[in-house]
C-alpha cells in the first residue's frame, strides 16, 4: 500500500516529465520548420516536419535528456534535474516566443536566426504556459515525493502520509487553477482591451495591461519578499 | 526566509517579465503573470499556527513491562498546512499503540484532534519524556513555523517487577526459617519468651512485673523489676547485590543485572510482608555502592523500589570483602539472614588468571558467617548464583555451544557449600526466582 503510494507519486512524476519533453519536441519541430505563411495550404503537419527536422536525433536527445533527469533523481540531485529540464523546456521555446514581440525596437536585436513564425500566437502561448505550469507541478511532486519519503524514515503513519500528500495535491491543483483562471483573465482582459477601436491605436494596450497586472504583481511579491526577509 | 527555488523561480519570472514588457511580448507576459500569482498564493499562505498540545500521563510510575497511556490534545487556531507533532522517545521505550509522531493536515479554521498513543516501558530506570515539539509549513512548503515545545517534560520511573511471592508462602521450610531468633530484631511486638529482668519503666504493663525478683531488692533505687520478653520473630535480612558491568551483559531487557534486580524485590517483598527488617547494599554499581538503611514496612519497601529503579551497572572496582566490611555496623547490629546476589562463575580462576577474586569473595562469605556465628543462633549466608544464560558462541573454541558460565559455577558451589554456605543456583531462562527458591527450601526442608 505504502509502496502503492510512492508508485504514483513516481508515475505522476514520470507522465509530467515525458509531456514536458513531448512538448519540447513539438518547439523544436515548429522551430525548425520553414516559414508558414499565414494563408499557405496545409502540407504544415507534424508529420510532414518531422523528416526536415531529423525525428530520430530529437527523440535520442529527449531520451538522454529523461534519463539524465531520471539519474539525477536517483542521485538525490532534485534541483539539478528540475533545472535541466526547466533548461530543456524552455529554451527551444524561446525562438518561437520572440518571433511574437510587438516592440521591434528597430530590429536592433534581430539576431539573424532563420527563425520561422513557428506557432501561432495562441498556440505558443498556450505551449508556454503549459511548460510553466508542467514545470510547476513537477517541481511540487518532486517535493511532495520527498515529504513521503521523509514521513515515511519519521515513521508517521501510512494513513496520515496519504492524507497529507492528497492534500498537498489538492492544494496544488486549486492554486494553480486559480492562477492559471486568473492569468487568463487577465490576458485576456488586456487582449480585448488592444483590440477595442475605441482606445488609442498607437499605445499596446495589451502590453500595458498584461504588464501593469504583472507589475503590480511584482509589487506585491517584493513586499512579501521583505516581510520574509525581516522575519529570518 | 523564503527557500532557494522558490526565489528562483521568482528571478526567472522577473526576467519573463522585463523582456516581455521591453518587447512587448505578450507570451512571456502571461507565463510571467502565472507564474507571479503562483509565487504569491503560495508566500501568502500561512502556516498553521497558535498551537496548543495538552499532554496527560496517567501515572508517572509503572512497573518495567507495562505500557502507559500518554493522551495528547492538539489544538491549532490558523493556517493551511501540514504539522508535524512528536514526542522524541528514549530508545529503550516502544510505541505499541498509537504514533508519537502525527502529521495532521490543516485546513482553514481551527482543528482539535485527539493524539494519544501507548507507550512500554520494557525496563526499569527513570524515563524522561521531553516535551511535545511540532513544527508546520504552508502548503508548498514555503513558510515554516517551529518546531517549538508545547508541554514540559515529565519524567516515569519503571520500577522492576516483583514476582508473586504466595507460592513462597507455603513453603514450610522458609517460613520456619523466618521464626528463627537468632534474627530477632531488637524492636517490635513481644513474643511471650523470657528475655531478662530490668528496672520498671512508666509505661509497662503491670502484668509484666517479677513480684518475686523484685521482692529480694537487689536494686538500691526500689524499683520493681519487669521481665523483658523477646521481641515478636521479626527477621533481619540483608541483600547483597552484585551490580558490576559483569552483570550487565547480553540482552538489556533480561540480563542477569535485571535478574539480580528481580531477584533483590521478591526477597524483599516476601521478608517485609511478613515484618522483616530488611537492609541491602549494591556494590559496583556505578558511582559506588549504594546502600539501604534497614528498616520495615511498605515505605522500605518503595524505598528498596526506589533504588533498584535506578541502579546502573558499574566497574567491578569494589569487591564483596570491601563491602561486607562497609557494611560491618549493620550486619553486626541486626545479626541479619544475608543473601549475596551475584555470578560466581566470575570468580572462576581461569587459566592466567590468578586466584585473588575468587579467594577475596571466599573470605567475604567466611565474615559474614563469622558475624552470624557470634549471634546465639547462627543461620546461613545464602549466595544466589545468576546464571548469565548466554551458551559460549565461539566457533573456534572446543566449548561452542556449552554453557560454562553453569559448570563454572557448579565448581564453585561445590566449594562454598563445604565451607557451609547455601548457593541458589538459578537459571532464569529455565525457571523464574521464585521456583528457584522454592526447589532450594524445598531441599533443605
Amino acid at each position: 500500500m505504502r509502496e502503492q503510494r510512492r508508485e504514483v507519486l513516481v508515475a505522476a512524476e514520470a507522465v509530467l516529465v515525458v509531456l514536458l519533453l513531448l512538448l519540447t519536441a513539438w518547439q523544436f519541430v515548429g522551430w525548425a520548420s520553414p516559414v508558414v505563411e499565414a494563408n499557405a495550404g496545409s502540407p504544415d503537419t507534424l508529420a510532414d516536419r518531422m523528416p526536415s527536422f531529423g525525428m530520430g536525433w530529437l527523440m535520442i536527445g529527449l531520451a538522454t535528456v529523461g534519463a539524465l533527469y531520471a539519474v539525477l533523481q536517483y542521485l538525490g540531485r532534485t534541483q539539478a534535474g528540475l533545472l535541466l529540464l526547466a533548461a530543456v523546456t524552455l529554451l527551444p521555446q524561446g525562438p518561437g516566443v520572440w518571433a511574437h514581440n510587438t516592440l521591434k525596437w528597430g530590429r536592433l536585436v534581430d539576431l539573424g536566426l532563420p527563425l520561422g513564425e513557428g506557432h501561432p500566437l495562441l498556440l505558443t502561448a498556450v505551449l508556454f504556459v503549459a511548460s510553466l505550469v508542467g514545470l510547476v507541478i513537477l517541481h511540487r511532486v518532486v517535493a511532495m515525493r520527498n515529504l513521503g519519503e521523509l514521513l515515511k524514515g519519521m515513521g508517521s503513519n501510512d494513513r496520515e502520509r496519504k492524507g497529507v500528500l492528497i492534500s498537498e495535491s489538492k492544494t496544488l491543483a486549486g492554486i494553480v487553477g486559480i492562477c492559471l483562471a486568473v492569468a487568463l483573465l487577465l490576458v485576456s482582459g488586456g487582449s480585448v482591451l488592444g483590440r477595442a477601436n475605441w482606445l488609442s491605436d498607437t499605445i499596446p494596450w495589451a502590453v500595458l495591461t498584461i504588464g501593469g497586472g504583472a507589475s503590480l504583481l511584482l509589487v506585491g511579491f517584493t513586499v512579501l519578499f521583505l516581510r520574509g526577509l525581516h522575519r529570518g | 526566509m523564503f527557500p532557494h527555488s522558490l526565489m528562483a523561480w521568482a528571478g526567472l519570472t522577473v526576467l519573463f517579465m522585463v523582456v516581455g514588457l521591453a518587447f512587448g511580448n505578450i507570451v512571456l507576459l502571461t507565463g510571467a503573470v502565472f507564474v507571479f500569482l503562483t509565487i504569491l498564493a503560495v508566500a501568502s499562505i500561512q502556516p498553521p499556527g497558535q498551537v496548543t498540545i495538552d499532554r496527560k500521563i496517567a501515572r508517572a510510575v509503572c512497573w518495567a513491562g507495562d505500557s502507559i497511556e500518554v493522551e495528547r490534545t492538539f489544538y491549532a487556531e490558523r493556517g493551511i498546512g501540514p504539522i508535524f507533532v512528536h514526542d522524541e522517545l528514549p530508545q529503550e521505550l516502544e510505541v505499541v499503540d498509537g504514533n508519537n509522531l502525527r502529521v495532521i493536515w490543516k485546513w482553514p479554521g481551527p482543528t482539535t484532534r485527539d493524539l494519544s498513543y501507548r507507550v512500554r516501558f520494557p525496563m526499569r530506570g527513570e524515563f524522561p519524556l521531553p516535551g511535545t515539539t511540532w513544527q508546520s509549513q504552508a502548503p508548498f512548503g514555503v513558510r515554516r513555523t517551529g518546531p517549538a515545545e508545547a508541554t514540559p517534560t515529565i519524567v516515569i520511573s519503571a520500577v522492576p517487577r516483583v514476582r508473586g511471592i504466595t507460592r513462597l508462602n507455603e513453603v514450610r521450610a522458609i517460613t520456619k526459617q523466618t521464626r528463627y531468633q537468632g534474627d530477632l530484631a531488637e524492636a517490635g511486638a513481644s513474643s511471650s519468651e523470657f528475655r531478662e529482668l530490668r528496672p520498671y519503666s512508666p509505661g509497662d504493663p503491670i502484668k509484666l512485673i517479677n513480684w518475686k525478683a523484685s521482692a529480694r531488692g537487689s536494686r538500691g533505687d526500689s524499683l520493681p523489676l519487669v521481665n523483658e520478653l523477646e521481641p515478636e520473630g521479626r527477621k533481619a535480612v540483608w541483600i547483597f547485590l552484585d551490580a558490576a558491568a559483569y552483570m550487565d551483559v547480553g540482552n538489556p531487557l533480561g540480563n542477569p543485572m535485571e535478574h539480580t534486580i528481580e531477584a533483590a524485590g521478591s526477597l524483599a517483598q516476601f521478608y517485609l510482608s511478613r515484618g522483616s527488617t530488611i537492609g541491602a547494599y549494591a556494590y559496583n554499581s556505578y558511582g559506588g555502592g549504594e546502600l539501604l538503611s534497614p528498616d520495615t514496612g511498605q515505605k522500605q519497601f518503595r524505598r528498596l523500589t526506589q533504588m533498584l529503579t535506578g541502579l546502573k551497572s558499574g566497574p567491578a572496582s569494589h569487591d564483596m570483602l570491601q563491602s561486607v566490611e562497609w557494611c560491618k555496623g549493620f550486619l553486626l547490629r541486626l545479626q541479619p539472614e544475608v543473601f549475596i546476589i551475584t555470578r560466581l562463575d566470575v570468580y572462576y580462576p581461569r587459566p592466567g588468571e590468578g586466584r585473588e577474586p575468587l579467594e577475596r569473595f571466599t573470605a567475604a562469605v567466611r565474615r559474614l558467617t563469622a558475624f552470624r556465628q557470634r549471634s546465639r543462633r547462627p543461620g546461613q549466608v545464602r549466595v544466589v548464583h545468576v546464571n548469565p544464560t548466554e551458551s559460549n558462541s565461539d566457533p573456534d573454541s572446543p566449548f561452542e555451544g556449552v554453557d560454562l558460565a553453569l559448570w563454572e559455577s557448579r565448581s564453585l558451589a561445590v566449594d562454598l557449600r563445604r565451607a557451609g554456605v547455601a548457593v541458589i543456583e538459578w537459571d532464569p531462562s529455565g525457571e523464574d526466582f521464585i521456583s528457584a527458591l522454592v526447589r532450594h527450601m524445598n531441599a533443605y526442608r
